[in-house]
């Protein structure tokens, strides 16, 4: 899914890590979230808020990422601006 | 010799009202069973409208039912887009009631309203405001498709230097230029002689009118149908050297340790 490239490649420029590992850690997070038997297909704007709001946060943390709160927010914003890739992307 | 050629005119426009009325109608149920499938809500909003709209016409042209009810149909379509447009592009990180979205939807339900009403008034009480009607109409039209033309246009903006699959930025491209198109619809109305219906065959300027709206139905049919139903010889056409990222699989503890080494060095 388009949306998950565009926001694991903000996140591996912000974390200064590679974008397959930035990836990753979005995909855990997805799964952290839902579990591994909803399809990623069936995920949505909202979906995709609270992911970032809360797996990615407490993966962040867990990960001694001193500044989780402004990098969540910032990827809040990267999905805001892009939120139409989830559709148009996704039929 | 004018009108056996008005009426061939007539039916070449007819046709090409029928092949619009098809495609909108397969698009619809291709939007409808992908909505359906990836639960959706706003390609199975959209897809009400796309199947809306043919009911509305084949309730109007094949049935000879009212005016009004066609008119409610595309009042369907209208609001749906919209709702899709804002559904699609527009979501908050937080709600707000009062904001630019809402603006344009609430708008596109009373221009709707109005619409019903002054055709109700033509029909069932005789005052003539068919000039009026109408300029209220491009406004209507107008804000509903520009305003999904101008969504689209804005994100493909964005992100067209994104690397993401070519047929992607394809479908913002067709969707934004199509919805522009679509947006001017109704503006061979304004032409349409007036006490002269709609469509007639023995009335040039008429035919002119029947044939423009016609021809402009289909070139929007056919770019939605190319922008939601892609044939693959197209997405590949586009593709040019476009390579989606590849990812290793890693186990969760494995990826864990690689971003944690990563955030050391």
């Amino acid at each position: 899914m388009e949306i998950i490239n565009i926001l694991g490649n903000k996140l591996a420029v912000i974390l200064n890590i590679s974008p397959p590992a930035a990836r990753g850690l979005i995909k855990l997070s997805i799964k952290d979230e839902f579990g591994p038997f909803k399809p990623i297909s069936q995920l949505n704007y909202e979906d995709f808020k609270l992911i970032l709001n809360q797996s990615l946060r407490n993966r962040l943390q867990n990960l001694d990422v001193v500044n989780y709160d402004s990098i969540v927010e910032n990827l809040l914003e990267e999905l805001k601006q892009n939120q139409s890739l989830i559709t148009i992307g996704g039929v | 010799m004018y009108s056996l050629l008005n009426l061939i005119l007539f039916h070449i426009f007819l046709i090409l009202n029928a092949i619009f009325i098809i495609i909108v109608f397969v698009v619809g149920i291709f939007l409808l069973i992908r909505g359906l499938q990836i639960k959706m809500t706003n390609i199975i909003i959209a897809s009400i409208g796309f199947i809306g709209l043919p009911i509305g016409f084949i309730g109007y042209f094949v049935f000879n039912l009212s005016e009004v009810f066609q008119e409610t149909f595309v009042y369907l379509a209208y609001l749906s887009t919209v709702i899709f447009t804002n559904l699609t592009f527009y979501k908050k990180k937080e709600r707000e009631w009062i904001n630019y979205t809402n603006i344009v939807l609430f708008s596109v339900i009373i221009l709707g309203l109005i619409q019903i009403l002054l055709l109700y008034i033509q029909i069932y009480l005789g005052i003539y405001v068919y000039y009026f009607r109408v300029a209220l109409d491009f406004l209507y039209t107008f804000l509903t498709f520009f305003w999904l033309a101008w969504a689209a246009f804005q994100s493909y903006q964005r992100l067209k230097e994104y690397k993401i699959a070519p047929w992607i930025k394809l479908r913002y491209r067709l969707l934004w230029i199509f919805s522009l198109i679509i947006s001017f619809n109704n503006v061979p109305e304004f032409f349409q002689p007036p006490g002269v219906q709609w469509g007639t065959s023995n009335n040039l300027i008429s035919l002119i009118v029947f044939g423009t709206t016609a021809i402009l139905g289909v070139i929007f049919a056919i770019g939605f149908l190319l922008a939601w139903i892609m044939p693959n010889w197209l997405k590949v056409k586009v593709k040019g050297d476009y390579t989606p990222s590849q990812d290793i699989q890693y186990s969760e503890e494995e990826l864990m340790r690689l971003i944690k080494e990563q955030l050391n060095n």
